[in-house]
C-alpha cells in the first residue's frame, strides 16, 4: 500500500503528466492528481481541495510555471512547488528559484523526482510543525504577556499608530486616567492630553513610532476629570496581526517631578547665594585696591599743597597785610553773616555805622535785610536818638568754606538829605512853573479883555456910529488903533514864547500842502508890501508838497520872516520867499535885499528880547520875541532854523522841517486824535477807503479816483481836527479827533453816500470796487496801527452795481 | 440881515456894550446877558439866531451855557460863536459837543472885526440852509 499523496500538475501534456504519476507509484505513493494547464483551472482546484504539493512545467501554451506559482502563493498555502521542465538552463533554474519554487529538474531526468519529492514534502511538514509551536508559543506567550500586561504598576497603552487610536489599555492606565478599560477603546492620543500640548504630544509620538527615541520625559497627560498629571512615557513598537502599534508605558512623575523642582529651586538659590558671595568678594576686592590707590594720591597731593601753601603763603604773606588795610579803612562797613544770621565778622566801619561795638556783635544776630538783588535802605537810631540812614547790600560767598553773606553797609543820611532837597528844590521848580504859567495866561487875559474892549470902541468912533469925526480925530484915533495892535501883539506873543518854554505848547498837525500855505501867507502881506513899495514874490515847485506839520503856526513863522524882511528892506528892495524840496525835508527861505544884520549881533539872533538898534518906521517895532517864537514852532516841529547876512546887502533866513512819508504822516495825525482822545478822555476815530480796479484797464484810474475821493472827503469834513490822507497810493485814510464809534460811523456814512454818487456820476461805478471801513478809539483798539488795521478788516463793499 | 437877532453873552459890561454897539451899526437887533442863567433864559425865550458867548464867566460858565443849551431841543441848533482870551483843555472840550463846524466856531479876544462879521453871516446862513 502506498502513502496517499494528492498532487497538483500544472502540465498541458497529459503523457508527461502521466509519467510523473508513473514514478510516484515506482516511489512508493499512492497518488491522487488532478491536471491542470490554465490559470482558472488552478484556481478551481487550488479552492476545491488541499493538495500535499504542486508540480509544475515551467512553459504552457497557456499558462507558466512563475504564473502558477505566483498564483499559490497567493492562495497563501505552504505548499512544496516543484518544477519539472523539458527545458533546463541555469537560468530559468535561478529564477524560478528566486521566485519561490522549492526545486528544478529536468523531464529527461527523473532520477531525482521522488527523492525531491521526498524531501520537500518532510521539509513542508517541518514547517508545518513549526508554525504549530510558534502559535502555541505566541498564545503562551500571549497569556503571559497579557498578565504582565494588566498587573504593570505603569500605565500601558497600545496605540495604532495611523488612527492614533487605542487598541488596548492596562488597568494601571485605566486607574491613572480615570476610565473604564471599555471607554479607553474608543479614545485615541487627541484625547487625553491637554490641548495646548497636543502639537507637541502628537509630534512625540510620531518620531517615537518612527523609532527616533523610546522616552518621552514629562508629558502632560489629562484625566477624564480634566486634572492633568505628567508622566515619562517610554514607547516600543509593536505589531499585531500584521499592524503597527505602538506601546507605550506611563510613569506618573508628578511626585518626582515635585521633588525634582524642589531639589533644582534649593539648587538655584544656593547658586545665586554662591554668586552673590563672590560678587561681594570681588567688590570688597575693588574697593581695597581703590581705597589703596587714593590713600598713596592722597599722600602725593597733601605733599604738592603743602609745597604749593608754603609758596603762597610767602605771596599771601605781603597781600594778607594789605587785604587787612583796606578791610580795616574802609569808609563802607563789612560784614559777614551766616545763614542763621549771626554775625561771624564785622570790620571797624560797621562799628561806626551799626554805632555798635565788634564784640557785642559777634555772635549775635544780624538785623538788617540782607538782598542780594539790590540794596535796602533801612533807618538806624542811635542811642542818642540820632537817625542814620544806611544802604544794605549783600552778596553770597564763602567764609572758611562755609555759605555766608557778605554784607556791605553804607552811610547815607548826607546822600539822602541831598536827594531830598534836590527832590524839594524840583518841586519847588515845578510849581513856579506852574504858576508862572498860570500868571501868564491870567495876565494875558486880564490884558486881553479891556483891549478888546478899547478896540472894539475906537473902531465904533472909527466908524462914525455914534457920530461923524474930523479928519484930525480921525489920525488921533488911528494912533490910537495901531498901538492897540501892537500891544495885542505883545500879548500874543508873550504868551507864545511862555507856552513854547514851558513845552506846553500842542501843535495840531495836519497834511498840508505848503505850497498852499506859502502862496496864502504871501497874499496876506502883499498890501503891506506894496504901500512900502518892496517887491514881494515866491517860488515853489512844481509838483504838490505835503507836509505833516500845524499850518497856523508855519504860517506864523513865515509871517515872522516875511515882516522882518518887510521891517528891514528899504523901499524899492525885494523880498523872495522859496520853497525847495530835498529828499528828507522841505527847506523854506525868505530872502530879502535889505540891511542885513551886523556880525556881533549874529549869535543871540534867535534869543528872547533880542532887538538890535536899527532904525525902523512908525509904528514898526516889533516885540522883540518873534524869531525866538519862530524858532520855537520850527523846533517843536522838530525841524531847524538859521540865518545868513550881510550887512548892507541883505538877509536869508531858512528854516527846514522834516518830510515824513506817507506811513508816518498817517500814524502822526492819528497818534494825536489818539493822543487827544487819551488827555481829554475822549475819542478819536478812523475811516479808511480802498478802491480797487476791476480789470487791468481801470488800474490807473484808481489813481485819479482816490485823489478825487480825497478832495471830496476834505470838502465833507467840517471840522480841523479831521484830516485826509493818501496812503501807499491805495487808500484814503480819514484821521477824525474827537470822534466816537457813533460819529464814525455817521460820517462814514456821509463819505459813503457822496462817493458813491461820484463814482455813479462818473459811470465808474461797474469798473471799480470801493470799500470803506471805520474804526474809533477805544472801542475798536488803543494805537493807531490797530485802529487802522481794525477799520480796513471793517471794510465793506458799497457800490452797488447791483443795488437798486 | 434885518431883523437878524444876536444874544451877545459877556460878564465884562463895557465889552457887551461896544460890541452890541458895533453890531447894531451892521443892522443886527442885538440882546445883551451878562452871566449865563440870564443867557440861558433869554436864548429859551428869544430863540435868537446867533449867539456870541464868552466863555470865561464867573458862575456858570460859557461852556456849561452851551451844554445846557445843546439839551433843549428849542435851542440846540443855535449857532454859537465863542469868544474866549483862553484855549484851555475846558475851552477844547466843547468841541466834543459839536461835531459840526457849522455850528461853532472858537474865536480869539481881541478879534478881528471882519473875521467875526464874516463868521457871523456864515454860520447864520448855514443854519438857515
Amino acid at each position: 500500500m502506498g502513502k496517499p499523496l494528492r498532487v497538483l500538475v500544472v502540465e498541458d501534456s497529459e503523457d508527461d503528466t502521466l509519467l510523473l504519476i508513473r514514478e510516484l507509484q515506482r516511489g512508493g505513493y499512492e497518488p491522487v492528481f488532478e491536471r491542470v494547464a490554465t490559470e482558472e483551472a488552478m484556481t478551481s482546484a487550488i479552492a476545491k481541495q488541499t493538495w500535499d504539493i504542486i508540480i509544475a512545467d515551467y512553459v504552457l501554451p497557456h499558462f507558466s510555471g512563475l504564473e502558477a506559482l505566483r498564483l499559490l502563493q497567493k492562495s497563501g498555502k505552504d505548499l512544496p512547488f516543484i518544477v519539472v521542465s523539458g527545458k533546463i538552463s541555469e537560468e530559468i533554474a535561478v529564477e524560478a528559484m528566486k521566485a519561490g519554487a522549492h526545486d528544478y529538474m529536468s523531464k529527461n531526468n527523473l532520477k531525482r523526482f521522488v527523492p525531491a519529492v521526498e524531501r520537500e514534502l518532510g521539509e513542508a511538514k517541518m514547517r508545518r510543525e513549526r508554525k504549530q509551536m510558534e502559535r502555541e508559543l505566541a498564545q503562551a506567550k500571549e497569556e503571559e504577556f497579557r498578565t504582565v500586561f494588566d498587573n504593570a504598576a505603569d500605565g500601558i497603552l497600545i496605540v495604532d499608530t495611523e488612527s492614533k487610536k487605542f487598541h488596548l489599555g492596562n488597568n494601571a492606565i485605566c486607574r491613572m486616567l480615570g476610565y473604564s478599560p471599555e471607554e479607553i477603546k474608543n479614545l485615541g492620543v487627541m484625547d487625553i492630553h491637554p490641548e495646548k500640548d497636543l502639537p507637541y504630544v502628537i509630534n512625540q509620538f510620531e518620531r517615537q513610532a518612527k523609532g527616533e527615541f523610546s522616552l518621552s520625559r514629562d508629558m502632560p497627560v489629562k484625566r477624564k476629570d480634566g486634572s492633568v498629571f505628567y508622566a515619562d512615557v517610554n514607547a516600543t513598537t509593536l505589531k499585531i496581526a500584521g499592524k503597527i502599534y505602538l506601546m507605550g508605558f506611563f510613569h506618573d512623575t508628578t511626585e518626582h517631578k515635585n521633588k525634582e523642582k524642589l531639589v533644582l529651586d534649593a539648587n538655584q538659590r544656593l547658586e545665586k547665594v554662591s554668586e552673590e558671595l563672590s560678587a561681594a568678594k570681588r567688590d570688597l576686592e575693588q574697593k581695597n585696591e581703590a581705597l589703596q590707590k587714593a590713600g598713596s594720591e592722597l599722600e602725593q597731593h597733601v605733599k604738592e599743597r603743602t609745597a604749593q601753601l608754603a609758596a603762597a603763603n610767602k605771596v599771601l604773606g605781603v597781600t594778607q597785610q594789605n587785604m587787612h588795610t583796606v578791610i580795616k579803612n574802609s569808609a563802607d562797613g563789612l560784614l559777614i553773616v551766616d545763614d542763621n544770621k549771626i554775625v561771624l565778622f564785622m570790620n571797624p566801619a560797621a562799628e561806626v555805622i551799626l554805632g555798635r561795638k565788634a564784640p557785642d556783635l559777634l555772635g549775635e544776630p544780624f538785623g538788617l535785610p540782607l538782598t542780594t538783588d539790590k540794596p535796602s535802605e533801612v533807618q538806624l537810631v542811635a542811642a542818642d536818638g540820632s537817625v542814620t540812614i544806611a544802604e544794605v547790600q549783600a552778596v553770597r560767598t564763602e567764609w572758611e568754606n562755609e555759605p555766608v553773606y557778605m554784607a556791605t553797609i553804607r552811610d547815607i543820611t548826607l546822600r539822602k538829605k541831598a536827594q531830598q532837597e534836590i527832590e524839594a528844590a524840583n518841586e519847588q521848580l515845578r510849581r513856579f512853573n506852574d504858576l508862572k504859567d498860570e500868571f501868564v495866561s491870567m495876565a494875558s487875559h486880564e490884558l486881553r479883555t479891556p483891549l478888546s474892549i478899547i478896540i472894539g470902541a475906537v473902531k465904533l468912533v472909527l466908524d462914525q456910529i455914534p457920530g461923524k469925526i474930523v479928519p484930525e480925530q480921525k489920525e488921533v484915533l488911528e494912533t490910537a488903533m495901531n498901538n492897540l495892535g501892537r500891544l495885542t501883539r505883545i500879548v500874543d506873543a508873550l504868551l507864545d514864547i511862555s507856552k513854547i518854554e514851558s513845552g506846553k505848547i500842542e501843535l495840531h498837525k495836519t497834511n498840508i500842502d505848503i505850497r498852499g500855505l506859502i502862496e496864502e501867507t504871501v497874499g496876506e502881506c502883499r498890501r503891506q508890501a506894496e504901500e512900502k513899495g518892496i517887491r514881494l514874490g515866491f517860488r515853489v515847485p512844481e509838483q504838490p508838497l505835503d507836509l505833516c506839520i500845524d499850518g497856523d503856526k508855519i504860517k506864523q513863522v513865515l509871517m515872522n520872516l516875511i515882516s522882518n524882511g518887510l521891517k528891514f528892506t528899504p523901499a524899492g528892495g525885494s523880498i523872495k520867499v522859496e520853497c525847495k524840496a530835498e529828499q528828507k525835508e522841505v527847506q523854506l527861505s525868505v530872502s530879502d535885499t535889505g540891511c542885513g544884520i551886523a556880525e556881533q549881533d549874529m549869535p543871540r539872533l534867535f534869543e528872547k528880547f533880542a532887538q538890535f538898534g536899527r532904525k525902523v518906521g512908525p509904528g514898526e517895532k516889533g516885540t522883540g520875541l518873534g524869531l525866538a517864537i519862530s524858532r520855537g514852532i520850527v523846533e517843536l516841529h522838530k525841524g531847524r532854523i538859521w540865518a545868513k547876512s550881510q550887512q548892507g546887502k541883505g538877509t536869508l533866513f531858512t528854516f527846514a522841517l522834516p518830510r515824513l512819508d506817507s506811513r508816518d504822516i498817517v500814524s502822526e495825525l492819528l497818534e494825536q486824535a489818539v493822543r487827544q482822545a487819551v488827555k481829554n478822555n475822549a475819542n478819536a476815530g478812523v475811516i479808511v477807503m480802498s478802491v480797487k480796479a476791476k480789470g487791468q484797464e481801470e488800474e490807473e484810474q484808481v489813481q485819479r479816483v482816490l485823489k478825487e475821493i480825497q478832495d471830496l472827503v476834505e470838502q465833507n469834513l467840517r471840522r480841523n481836527t479831521d484830516n485826509t490822507i493818501i496812503q501807499n497810493t491805495k487808500e484814503v485814510l480819514v484821521v477824525l479827533g474827537n470822534c466816537d464809534v457813533a460819529g464814525a460811523a455817521a460820517v462814514c456814512q456821509r463819505l459813503t453816500q457822496t462817493i458813491e454818487c461820484h463814482l455813479v456820476d462818473e459811470d465808474l461805478s461797474s469798473k471799480l470796487d470801493l470799500l470803506i471801513g471805520y474804526a474809533a478809539y477805544p472801542d475798536d483798539g488803543k494805537t493807531s496801527q490797530s485802529l487802522i488795521e481794525k477799520a480796513r478788516e471793517a471794510g465793506v463793499a458799497c457800490l452797488p452795481s447791483n443795488k437798486v | 440881515m434885518a431883523g437878524t437877532k444876536l444874544l451877545v453873552v459877556d460878564d465884562e459890561p463895557d465889552a457887551a456894550i461896544i460890541l452890541a454897539k458895533t453890531l447894531r451899526a451892521r443892522g443886527y437887533e442885538v440882546h445883551t446877558a451878562s452871566n449865563g442863567l440870564d443867557a440861558v433864559t433869554m436864548a429859551k425865550t428869544l430863540t435868537p439866531d446867533l449867539i456870541l458867548l464868552d466863555i470865561l464867566m464867573p458862575g456858570m460858565d460859557g461852556t456849561e451855557v452851551a451844554k445846557v443849551l445843546q439839551e433843549d431841543p428849542t435851542t440846540r441848533n443855535i449857532p454859537v460863536i465863542f469868544l474866549t482870551c483862553l484855549i484851555t483843555k475846558k475851552t477844547q472840550q466843547i468841541g466834543a459837543h459839536y461835531h459840526d463846524t457849522t455850528k461853532c466856531t472858537f474865536m480869539s479876544k481881541p478879534y478881528d472885526l471882519d473875521n467875526l462879521l464874516v463868521e457871523i453871516d456864515r454860520l447864520i446862513g448855514a443854519h438857515v440852509g
